[in-house]
């Protein structure tokens, strides 16, 4: 077990599964928020393993989740809309969350990259970090607009639930895809 | 000696699955479906397979919350034009 | 006649040429071994995949 191997595990164990946990449970806004911070921190274990067993095939899944997890974090976004809508703006800790990927993305794509032989290898790694972090920046603006389109009178304490009255309408009437 | 890696993907594994079958709020079973789809993409991973991995993670990741949350969407929209005809 | 049609015909091959160059860079990028058939077949599939980006882009309208 050399070095990137414990780093790969440490950020499975330390990053990864807190996100996951705070992505199982809690509101709806912490969720989202939470489900994307995964994807990243499980994108960036992958690539550290792949370094850590020498294959350098084994980047791949981390290129497709850096392709993917943002995608699914949108299509979390666009189908809970209304309930996104029906609470209040994000809190600064979550949107402090970007910038947590931001830094994790840098520590582990930039020791990656002085490690790799200079060529296509250390491009490949720089374009998978920049996919990373512009899907980790995309999916937090499109949750953060969300949250803030509706936190106006019928906030939280309204007297209607998530699922009906006039906060579930903003998220109802833009559903035309 | 990557066994310590192989052993944390399958506890991940073991507690994402556990928690997505004990979860009875379909809504909140997506995200965990989503993040067991992760953990099982890593043991695949671990186990030599990338390529079962990458398909793992194109299912697991978008294709299958998407599937819920539009058919709890399907539902609960129903639900409520039925409520509505109900009224009137 | 083909004037007024001259400007956003174009733009529009501009468009497809930028992304074919950008996506084949990006296939030659992320393949393991470079050789004259892994050319072509990124050459036409990036062609292929710079038709559908223009096309998703007219779709979303231009946002």
């Amino acid at each position: 077990m050399n070095g990137w191997t414990a780093a790969g595990t440490a950020l499975l164990l330390f990053g990864a599964a807190p996100a996951g946990w705070a992505a199982a449970t809690g509101p709806v806004r912490r969720r989202v928020v939470a489900q994307n911070s995964a994807t990243t921190l499980v994108a960036l274990a992958v690539l550290l393993l792949a370094q850590g067993f020498g294959r350098p095939a084994y980047q791949d899944p981390a290129l497709v989740l850096a392709v993917l997890g943002p995608a699914g974090t949108l299509l979390y976004v666009r189908l809970l809309a209304d309930k996104l809508a029906a609470g209040p703006a994000l809190p600064r800790s979550l949107r402090a969350a970007t910038l947590l990927n931001y830094a994790a993305v840098l520590l582990v794509v930039g020791p990656l990259c002085a490690a790799t032989d200079p060529g296509r290898a250390v491009l490949k790694l720089l374009v998978i970090g920049a996919l990373l972090a512009l899907g980790s920046r995309v999916a937090n603006r499109a949750a953060s607009a969300a949250a803030s389109s509706g936190g106006g009178p019928g906030g939280p304490g309204g007297p209607f639930g998530p699922g009906e009255g006039p906060g579930a309408r903003p998220g109802e009437g833009t559903s035309d895809v | 000696m990557s066994d310590v890696p192989l052993a944390l993907a399958l506890a991940l594994v073991a507690v994402a699955g556990t928690a997505t079958v004990l979860v009875r709020d379909p809504v909140r079973q997506s995200f965990l479906l989503s993040l067991l789809g992760l953990a099982l993409a890593l043991v695949f991973l671990l186990f030599q397979a990338p390529d079962v991995a990458l398909s793992q993670l194109a299912v697991g990741t978008a294709l299958t919350p998407l599937m819920v949350l539009l058919s709890v969407r399907k539902v609960r929209r129903r639900a409520r034009d039925e409520r509505r005809e109900e009224h009137e | 006649m083909a004037h007024p049609r001259a400007p956003g015909a174009l733009a529009t091959a501009a468009e497809l040429l930028g992304w074919w160059a950008v996506l084949t860079v990006l296939w030659i990028v992320l393949i393991s071994s470079v050789d004259t058939l892994e050319w072509v077949v990124g050459v036409l599939a990036a062609l292929l995949a710079a038709c559908a980006a223009c096309g998703a882009r007219r779709a979303s309208g231009g946002r």
